[in-house]
């Protein structure tokens, strides 16, 4: 089964949709899907975020993308994320990241595990497709 | 035939059909409407890497008809 291996570490929602966009495109060619989490993006899998982002853009802007995302029936991400925990997308936050912003690994989602450097290098090692966001 | 009438963006409906799919037993024709273009030759697409059958797509008014023959033997 082939594989795709993500690395995330921007909490914006350009770069978390489209992340999630493949992943979930991953499982729907049945590949094997590993999403990693690491800086600024570990805070989008604490329940209190449950992958709410927000664009990085000026309040204005967000407000008409936002419209226009609900108008076009695009989902958001908390959407988007369970859809991909459903299908088997398998999610790792990288625990160096989650110190540096003062969560506890108690303060994660269901469904995410932790991990560091040397899981990443090792799924990155056998994919057939790395994406860097 | 069974028919996938959705709005929703691309890989939404991929992973819907991804999800027929795995329920088919022998074969199954289905149809995918959707407003958005690119479904048509993303399906396509899947259809080669999940060795499904891509039967065609025509357009009717503001919609595209996908037409799909999934295999599971």
């Amino acid at each position: 089964m082939p594989k795709l291996t993500i690395l995330l570490a921007d909490n914006s929602m350009d770069k978390f949709y489209h992340g999630l966009v493949l992943a979930i495109g991953g499982k729907a060619l049945d590949w094997e899907v590993k999403f990693f989490v690491t800086s600024q993006a570990v805070v989008l899998f604490t329940r209190e975020y449950k992958g709410k982002s927000k664009m990085k853009m000026g309040a204005l802007s967000r407000f008409f993308v936002t419209w226009q995302m609900r108008k076009l029936k695009i989902p958001d991400t908390t959407k988007m994320l369970e859809d991909a925990l459903k299908e088997g997308v398998d999610f790792y936050i990288d625990e160096a990241g989650l110190k540096l912003a003062g969560i506890q690994s108690s303060d994660l989602m269901d469904g995410v595990k932790l991990s560091g450097s040397i899981s990443f290098l090792q799924e990155a090692k056998s994919s057939d497709v790395v994406v860097t966001l | 035939m069974k028919v996938i009438d959705s709005n929703d963006i691309c890989p939404v409906v991929i992973l819907t059909v991804m999800r027929e799919w795995k329920s088919v037993k022998d074969e199954e024709e289905i149809e995918i409407i959707t407003p958005w273009e690119a479904v048509a030759q993303e399906l396509e697409k899947w259809c080669k890497e999940t060795n499904n059958e891509f039967l065609g797509y025509f357009r009717d008014g503001d919609k595209i008809k996908i037409r799909l023959k999934l295999l599971r033997y």
